[in-house]
């Protein structure tokens, strides 16, 4: 009985929930698929024009290389993904795992990061780019994007590794495991549903960052799409169902790739636990 | 400022006879995140705090002249500043909470297998997933007093239109309502990953005894889910500090200043009036913010883990 | 570890900024234009659908007359243009040549990031140049010439007038008057201008033309003149349109220049380059010639402008080849180049527009005409304090339009605010 009204409540709540979450992005939807004459012609129009829909895709991306600015986007998503999720797991694990002196530093500079904002880094970090030669170049945006994400998925995984008790480590050394292989076999598949989840964040940060890309790439063929959506927005009239309909563009196809991964990540690592 | 780790987990300390290799395995394991976050972020952190002293101009990073605690004093006697400080924390507190409730809540929702899941999970991950930039637009739109849906539906309820961002009464509620859609999705993507890591067995014992869902989540869920839970606020209010896009956007500071949060003037003092040196004291008061709230964090977090543990 | 040492280095010197001269160094021209190179030139107009592309193909043909050299944009949003231009040419980096918005040009003349012009453009072509040339000198020097000016009018969609019944406004009662007509007989906004803060560089540019039309400035011989009774005439007039019901006060400037396009909006002040914009694309109802322009409904004709220049930046590369460019720039076929693809806004020098376009456009000519009696936003004699008044300014105009405070009391503070800001 309690277990039937459960599952109702949550019906409910989940519905409500996405419901009200979900409206932005009804609304993006819809906007994209009206004629600006629809959208400012006095009459709000609630349902999406579904028949519209592959015109409006397809007006967007005229005239725009919109699929060069998806594979930016990618490389650096996915550079910034990768780049985080290494450090972070290392460092996650001496944050959850050991006592050691400057760990208190450590663990507020990590915090201390995601402090200054962003007007007060893109000064100094041109210049340091500049010297280095890395404007210009996708390799420095995820060199940048990754300051930002990194210590973000070193406290995401560093929490979780906190709720896997030692004794597993413990009774998996006895069995036999070396050393060096207890984190990624036994510890890493215990807490995949949180690296899947830093993997999300970072990817994401990755995605869409602007400031550093907007200041840092100037050759037209290596923006991201975050710049080549702010393109779209223009000084006199911003065509708000072009806006809606390239944004879409730039995000379904990375939420849906990334909760096929996401679900690839995690089985795959758990798929290689040795069940304490 | 040492962190205590969590009850039960922690692993003594290296005892004197340690191995060698034992004692040097922590730092090998941040070396890579420590120099890399030393050199990225740490050496435009102090420079910010550096600028903070001096008459710096955005045209000339180089060319400013120390000018000791002049930047801070002309702020500290500035109203305008005093006001933004605090629309900074009414702010990011609404903020914070407002995502923290949404968030865990979408995480417990879907959490557990049912249909549609994927889907519901997909649209709850979308407002993070989804460009800034689009995101106010689309709010902009729906906010937007003579032409917007929000407005349409409420007088067809018959409560009557508002300028949600053209009236300061509504401005700071509506730039935060877009703040807490697009960020939620993060709380709900840790505290949902977190929740799965809750053993089975706990839950099972909990069903047995004959606890209701309410109680399970209480009792079971939630003391698992707490360390999460304090260092995604952590995180939450650290940002919120710092969040400039949305506000940007959607009203720049504006209708007469009721938006105007710290960032905001951070961002128009460096780049607008290329005042790089006032800017980055701005920068470090929003610094010194977080830095007190870590702090207590710390304390807290200290605390609620010896509590945890006995 | 040499390697790890000599990293520290590079970026110990890049903070303290020893390095970051990469670029050409102030002092060096850079090989000579006959050896050609690649110039990069930044416009956030190379982004404007239809215009851009033709605005860049003129830019392009330097490539004709010198083939050696290659041209590559920079484009970065309207809304993003100075802060990223500033950051890079803070690291003395940046593009070669820079589009310079008005307000932005006191700034980098200031800091002396901009290379002198005076030889770049031969004196047989000097003579060519308008007066709005005058705008880019700075100490005596011309550091830049006029890329593009553009002006404000009044316009409005004639089948809605006529609706209302009334005729175009000639002063600032009949303006309002019409726009109560508009809305009480069409039932859409009479007037439609900006008003609020989200769009502050914009606005400012906008409001310029209440005082000026007034026959207030915002400063007159070296001293601020912001709480002169013409520019309290001026704001009291605006808060008795904000008030009036008539206007449209909720939307920005993109929304409501689309409803204008759809026929949703009476009357507009706005300057030429967005009329062109919004009349000129295939969806829209209202098209050229639904319209018509007049001088502003104002005491006074004098009506607020506003441009770009074109400069080098001073620690560019090939500082010889961009001034080679500029000698194209303003030579006649290519101003007269210029001219067509601006369309109404003019160039730096008297090209004609074609008369095709006058033809299409009929309201044209109004615009080019307020060019004897317009004049930019920037504050005369506070040029690089400019975004800062502005900021004081508006923000108390912001207070008198919410809050209903007395115009010539928020002015008097706004004075004085500027006043303490600039030291005088």
């Amino acid at each position: 009985m309690t277990s039937r009204l459960g599952s109702v409540m949550r019906g409910l709540g989940v519905t409500v929930l996405v419901a009200l979450a979900g409206f932005p992005i009804y609304w993006l939807f819809t906007t994209a698929t009206h004629t600006t004459g629809e959208l400012f012609g006095g009459h709000v129009h609630l349902l999406p024009d579904l028949g519209r829909f592959a015109t409006s895709m397809r007006d967007a991306a005229s005239g725009v290389p919109m699929l060069r600015w998806l594979t930016n986007s990618a490389v650096v998503a996915f550079g910034t993904t990768l780049l985080s999720l290494a450090m972070a797991i290392l460092a996650a694990y001496a944050l959850s795992r050991y006592r050691f002196r400057g760990k208190g530093v450590f663990g507020f500079a990590l915090f201390a990061t995601q402090m200054l904002p962003e007007a007060l880094l893109v000064v100094p970090l041109y210049s340091i780019f500049l010297t280095f030669g890395l404007l210009d170049n996708l390799g420095g945006l995820v060199l940048s994007d990754t300051a930002f994400a990194m210590p973000v998925a070193v406290w995401i995984l560093k929490s979780a590794m906190d709720g896997v008790p030692p004794e597993i480590e413990e009774s998996a050394r006895v069995d036999g495991c070396p050393r060096y292989a207890i984190l990624p076999q036994i510890v890493l598949p215990l807490i995949a549903p949180s690296i899947a989840a830093a993997a999300v964040i970072t990817f994401f940060d990755g995605w869409n960052e602007y400031l550093f890309a907007n200041t840092f790439i100037t050759d037209e063929r290596k923006w991201p799409a975050s710049k080549g959506l702010a393109s779209f927005v223009g000084e006199f009239v911003t065509p708000l169902n072009h806006v809606m309909a390239a944004a879409l563009i730039f995000t379904l196809p990375a939420i849906v790739f990334f909760l096929f991964v996401q679900r690839r990540i995690v089985s795959g690592l758990t798929a290689g636990s040795v069940k304490g | 400022m040492d962190i205590p780790a969590k009850a039960g987990t922690g692993v003594e300390a290296p005892k004197p006879r340690a191995h060698r290799g034992r004692r040097l395995a922590p730092y090998l394991f941040i070396a890579a995140a420590a120099v890399y976050l030393l050199l990225l972020t740490g050496a435009p952190l102090l420079d910010g705090v550096w600028l903070s002293f001096t008459d710096t101009q955005l045209l000339n990073p180089t060319g400013g002249v120390y000018t000791g605690t002049g930047n801070y004093s002309s702020l500290f006697s500035d109203s305008a500043f005093v006001h933004s400080l605090l629309i900074t924390v009414i702010y990011s507190a609404a903020t914070v909470i407002g995502a923290l409730v949404v968030g865990t809540t979408a995480a417990v929702a879907i959490n557990g297998a049912f249909r549609g899941r994927a889907l519901a999970r997909a649209i709850l991950t979308f407002p993070w997933a989804v460009p800034t930039v689009a995101a106010a637009l689309i709010f902009a739109w729906i906010y937007n007093k003579d032409s917007g849906v929000l407005n349409h539906a409420l007088s067809g309820a018959g409560l009557g239109g508002r300028g949600w961002l053209v009236d300061p009464t509504w401005s700071l509620f509506a730039v935060t309502l877009a703040s807490v859609w697009k960020v939620f999705p993060f709380v709900m993507l840790v505290v949902l990953a977190a929740l799965q890591s809750v053993p089975d067995e706990l839950y099972e014992a909990a069903r047995v005894d004959g606890a209701d869902a309410l109680n399970r989540f209480r009792t079971v869920a939630l003391p698992f889910l707490m360390p999460t839970l304090r260092v995604t606020a952590l995180l939450m209010t650290i940002w919120s500090f710092r969040r400039f896009e949305v506000i940007w956007l959607l009203t720049q500071g504006g209708p007469v200043d009721s938006t105007n949060a710290l960032v905001i003037n951070v961002y128009r003092e460096a780049f607008v009036n290329s005042d790089l040196g006032r800017s980055a004291a701005m920068g470090v008061v929003g610094l010194v913010l977080s830095t007190i709230v870590t702090v207590i964090f710390f304390y807290v977090d200290r605390g609620a883990a010896r509590k945890e543990a006995l | 570890m040499a390697r790890m040492i000599r990293i520290g280095a590079a970026l110990g010197a890049a903070l303290l900024g020893i390095t970051a001269c990469s670029g050409g160094g102030a002092g060096d021209a850079g090989p000579p234009a006959s050896e050609g190179g690649q110039l990069t030139v930044s416009n956030w107009q190379w982004l404007e659908p239809g215009r851009g592309d033709k605005l860049w193909s003129v830019v392009e043909g330097y490539s004709k007359t010198n083939p050696k050299a290659t041209l590559k944009k920079v484009s970065v949003t309207r809304a993003d243009y100075e802060k990223t231009i500033s950051t890079q040419l803070g690291a003395r980096n940046g593009p070669d040549l820079i589009v310079i918005p008005d307000t932005y040009f006191g700034k980098l003349a200031k800091a002396g990031l901009l290379e002198t012009v005076d030889d770049a453009v031969p004196a047989g072509q000097k003579q060519a140049l308008n007066a709005t040339n005058d705008f880019g000198k700075y100490k005596g020097k011309q550091l830049a010439y006029t890329w593009e000016t553009v002006n404000y009018a009044l316009f409005w969609n004639k089948s809605l007038l006529k609706k209302a019944g009334v005729q175009p406004p000639k002063d600032f009662a009949s303006l309002l008057a019409a726009a109560k007509a508009v809305k009480a007989e069409a039932g859409v906004p009479g007037l439609a201008v900006r008003s609020q803060m989200a769009e502050e560089t914009p606005w400012w540019i906008d409001f310029s033309n209440w005082p000026y039309g007034f026959g207030g400035r915002w400063s007159k011989d070296g001293k601020l003149t912001i709480d002169a009774p013409e520019n309290v005439q001026a704001v009291t007039a605006f808060k008795k349109m904000y008030d009036s019901g008539a206007m449209s006060t909720g939307d920005d400037a993109s929304t409501f220049r689309t409803k204008f396009a759809q026929g949703k909006i009476g009357m507009m002040i706005d300057n030429s380059s967005a009329l062109t914009t919004m009349v000129g694309g295939d969806e829209n109802p209202v098209k050229s010639k639904d319209v018509e322009a007049s001088p502003l409904p104002f005491p006074t004709p004098a009506s607020a402008n506003t441009g770009e220049w074109i400069g080098i930046n001073k620690y560019s590369k090939h500082k010889a080849l961009a001034k080679d460019f500029l000698k194209y720039l303003y030579s006649p076929d290519a101003q007269k180049a210029l001219a067509a693809a601006l369309g109404a806004s003019s160039p730096g020098t008297g090209a004609p527009t074609p008369d095709a376009f006058t033809k299409a456009n009929p309201w044209a000519p109004v615009y080019k005409k307020q060019t004897e009696t317009s004049h930019n936003a920037v504050v005369e004699g506070f040029e690089d304090k400019t975004p800062q008044i502005a900021h004081i300014v508006l923000s108390h105009i912001s207070e008198v339009l919410i809050k209903n405070a007395d115009p010539a009391t928020a002015l008097k503070a706004a004075q004085a605010e500027a006043s303490k800001l600039t030291g005088s």
